[in-house]
């Protein structure tokens, strides 16, 4: 058996190494916008069929935007995000307020929780002094 | 002349394994002499391309959809990609660099060679034609080995390519 012929690749990292940050940036984007709408149509139990019939498109340019690499407008990811029913795009600010919503919410809740269990231990405590009263009285 | 199928070292991704195929008395691989070509003339293209090979390799995998279809071969990018950056400015360099390959399967992809493309059919680019051709005569040579079990497609692997030459 012959061995296996590697080749050294150090050119292409390199290339990608001189590559301006936008472009990189723009194809990552590019297939994360798809990969997120791939998921969402998973959860929502839709296929790409469903999607171009809620948006009256024909299933074969809905399957061209979803190949990875569609440059989409927001006007096209406003009309997605309207048949699917979920938010494609959240800009970061958006979700910095949804998380503090959520973390005081969870805090709320906690202190609620407390107080709940402050109340029947109160509760309690109050018994048993009254059931200690009893007692002693008896 | 007689060509095998090498590894591209350091294109072993999460979810993807690259390789190419080397022609005799070339110095390079297939794949390996684009990079070398393209650096020069196209570099912000050639960089997105590369973007494009290793977010395929390491998040999501060779899907069908992420290749366009060229007769028997694949290349890439995709058919809705529009190059962000701008390395030509003249009309007939509108189409971008085209990469010509074979998707075997989600996790084995076969890079080979390419250029700018300058005219929408691929037969009337001056660039492209030839890759194209040659492309479509190296994926005909793998399906028939393939077929005849001389080399198999696994998970990020290709078994039997250290025996495996064949003629172009």
């Amino acid at each position: 058996m012959k061995k296996r012929i590697v080749e050294d690749t150090s050119v292409f990292f390199e290339v990608l190494g001189n590559t301006p940050q936008e472009s990189k940036n723009y194809v990552t984007k590019s297939m994360e916008i798809v990969h997120e709408i791939m998921l969402l149509l998973k959860e929502k139990d839709m296929n790409q069929k469903k999607l171009a019939q809620k948006l009256g498109k024909t299933e074969a340019e809905v399957s061209k935007w979803l190949s990875g690499t569609h440059n989409f407008t927001v006007r096209t990811l406003t009309f997605i995000e309207t048949a699917i029913g979920e938010e494609i795009i959240v800009t970061p600010h958006k979700v910095r307020n949804n998380a503090l919503k959520y973390t005081t919410a969870i805090y709320r809740a906690s202190v609620n929780e407390k107080k709940s269990i402050l109340h029947k231990a109160e509760k309690y405590k109050i018994k048993s002094k009254s059931e200690r009263f009893e007692l002693s009285a008896a | 002349m007689y060509a095998t199928i090498v590894e591209l070292g350091r294109l072993d991704f999460n979810k993807v394994k690259y390789f190419s195929v080397k022609i005799e008395e070339k110095e390079h691989s297939e794949f390996m002499d684009f990079q070398l070509r393209m650096r020069n003339f196209h570099p912000t293209q050639l960089g997105e391309l590369n973007t494009l090979i290793q977010e395929i390799g390491e998040k999501y995998g060779a899907n069908p959809e992420q290749f366009r279809d060229e007769r028997k071969a694949d290349a890439l990018p995709p058919e809705t990609f529009q190059y962000f950056g701008l390395d030509d400015i003249e009309p007939e360099n509108q189409y971008g660099l085209r990469l010509y390959c074979l998707r075997l399967n989600e996790s084995v992809v076969i890079l080979f060679n390419g250029d700018l493309k300058t005219t929408q059919k691929v037969d009337d680019c001056k660039n492209c034609k030839r890759h194209f051709q040659l492309a479509n005569r190296i994926t005909a040579k793998i399906d028939e080995a393939i077929r005849d079990r001389l080399i198999k497609p696994g998970h990020k692997d290709i078994l039997g390519i250290e025996d495996f030459e064949f003629e172009i």
